[in-house]
């Protein structure tokens, strides 16, 4: 395991590359794409755990925070979803050149499986891609997440003379100005007009959220879609603990599984 | 760019992120250690452990954030040490790498929760430790009256309270659907938890001890919390008289939850720690420069 930094020096990004647990690459090399705000400190453990059985399967593997998120430079304010798409594409980059692997597969999680899909359709790195509780509407997820975020706030103290913006100026501690808002505001996963790879394993462990319809889309678009659904307890969907983390296990062995037989 | 990755520790098993001095700023010679929350990984409760170092690297400080083990990305460790003794000595270890990469030998520990109680336990078992900052630390629950009272008193003269109560909205029907939804019988949940927290007459000795030996002390305490509650009830008549008086200060930030949810609260505990942090080096070295002179 490798933590190190990479990109520019004022946009620096942290991430951590991670070699097959047992010597020489059999598979190939996977990025995992975290989520946005709160749902990145939920499931960063989940995620960890993907990247190390990944590895034992003979995976490369890359995690990175996009920038103003986690240990990357920058601050959140200033964080637009055009530069995180130019992020994922930093890293992938990164991680052809640490695995030697030209074509990549793509792990995205709620937000990141958004961007993963969108980066993917004009990506030819990238050769299969798992969205894990896909974002398919940015909107109705900002909305979502208003409705967590005020739930959350009823009770709890508050900085004195504090008026909440409308709409909110961050979410569960997650700054959000207007150019990210809207910047999630516009995605749509249903208005791909190309499939992002060949194959494609949509996960669902909770409500579908549109990921059947994301599906239908995708096969019109020509990719081979296995649609997945396991109950498990959908983490980032409870507002009320956000620090309690878990990991749904048997989501992990079937994402390393898939991505462990042959395209 | 003055933050580095890095695996440190025995078996370069530990991630962190070290922040080194702004350029532009005057190296004070003391590290910050910046310690889990929980099990939240080391960018803390809404990133604010890297907002913290950015801030203190701007006043002059080294600050190193990292996982202890099994947390966040730092690997699972084997054997049978107590989790407690292992997060005390990794702290150690962290200080070990400073000393080692950077020179330092005076440090101060920040903690937020379980950071906290992980934070004074350093302290005590490492005297490069010279300040502390100690965030709802000792957050042991507390089920007697007096804890009740504490938690209610002032929500039971509030009409809001009563409206959110009577609406269900109130935390406490929150509490109640949680403890339905959480399939854990109720004498499960009003069970003491298996702390491994020193017993409150042995807390006071250590803060006592700490105090006594020169550690500087800051204690944050937010909102209504059970922390809050045990230092009105532990130390808040010890802290205004000596050693403490000199050594501890006091700061309830009583608009803040227990997560810094809300920016202002995350800049109000930075900046506090930042200038507090400032002032305590600057005395530490007043202090030493005059000691030095007396010497000659």
């Amino acid at each position: 395991m490798k933590p190190f930094y990479f990109g520019p020096e004022d946009k620096a990004l942290f991430g951590i590359y991670s070699a097959p647990a047992n010597g020489p690459a059999r598979r190939g090399a996977v990025l995992i794409c975290y989520p946005f705000g709160p749902e990145y400190l939920r499931s960063h453990r989940a995620l960890r755990e993907l990247s190390q059985h990944l590895g034992l399967e003979g995976h490369h593997t890359l995690r990175f925070d996009y920038f103003g998120c986690g240990d990357s430079a920058g601050d959140a304010e200033d964080s637009t979803v055009e530069e995180w798409m130019e992020n994922l594409g930093d890293a992938i980059e990164e991680l052809q050149a640490a695995s030697g692997c030209d074509r990549v597969s793509l792990v995205g999680i709620r937000l990141g499986a958004t961007l993963a899909a969108l980066r993917a359709q004009a990506d030819a790195r990238v050769e299969r891609v798992v969205l894990w509780d896909p974002i398919v509407n940015g909107a109705a997820y900002l909305q979502e997440l208003t409705e967590q975020h005020r739930a959350f706030m009823v009770g709890r103290p508050l900085p004195r003379g504090w008026a909440e913006e409308e709409p909110p100026a961050e979410l569960l501690g997650a700054p959000l100005r207007a150019p990210l808002r809207e910047g999630i505001a516009g995605l749509d996963l249903l208005a791909l007009q190309r499939r992002p790879a060949p194959s494609v394993l949509v996960v669902s462990t909770g409500p579908p959220g549109g990921a059947e319809a994301l599906c239908r889309h995708l096969e019109r678009l020509g990719a081979d879609v296995l649609h997945e659904r396991i109950s498990s307890h959908p983490l980032w969907l409870r507002h009320e603990r956000v620090d309690r983390t878990l990991v749904p296990l048997d989501v992990v062995q079937r994402i390393t599984s898939w991505l462990g037989a042959r395209p | 760019m003055n933050e580095k990755a890095l695996l440190f520790g025995d078996g370069k098993s530990l991630v962190g992120v070290v922040t080194d001095p702004e350029p532009s700023a005057t190296p004070l010679g003391r590290g910050v250690i910046i310690l889990n929350a929980g099990v939240l990984h080391r960018v803390g409760p809404n990133r604010i452990h890297v907002q913290l170092a950015r801030a203190l690297s701007r006043e002059g400080f080294v600050a190193l954030r990292f996982d202890f083990s099994g947390i966040g990305d730092s690997r699972q460790a084997g054997g049978h040490e107590h989790f407690v003794r292992r997060a005390a000595r990794e702290v150690t270890e962290a200080m070990d790498f400073l000393e080692r990469s950077r020179g330092l030998s005076q440090f101060v520990v920040v903690g937020i929760c379980a950071g906290a109680d992980h934070g004074l336990q350093a302290s005590l078992d490492d005297s490069r430790v010279r300040g502390a900052v100690l965030v709802d630390g000792y957050n042991r629950l507390s089920l007697g009256f007096g804890m009740a009272l504490h938690r209610y008193r002032q929500k039971l003269l509030k009409p809001r309270s009563w409206l959110r109560f009577i609406t269900g909205r109130s935390l406490t029907w929150t509490a109640l659907r949680n403890l339905v939804a959480s399939r854990h019988s109720i004498r499960a949940v009003l069970a003491p938890p298996d702390s491994t927290l020193p017993a409150p007459e042995e807390f006071v000795a250590q803060i006592q001890a700490l105090a006594g030996r020169g550690t500087d002390l800051l204690l944050v305490y937010t909102g209504i919390s059970a922390a809050y509650y045990n230092y009105k009830r532990l130390l808040r008549r010890k802290v205004s008289s000596a050693p403490l008086r000199e050594r501890v200060r006091i700061e309830h930030l009583a608009d803040s939850d227990h997560l810094f949810t809300l920016r202002p609260n995350r800049e109000r505990l930075v900046e506090l720690v930042r200038v507090w942090a400032r002032d305590r080096a600057g005395r530490s070295e007043a202090a030493t420069t005059a000691a030095v002179r007396a010497a000659h």
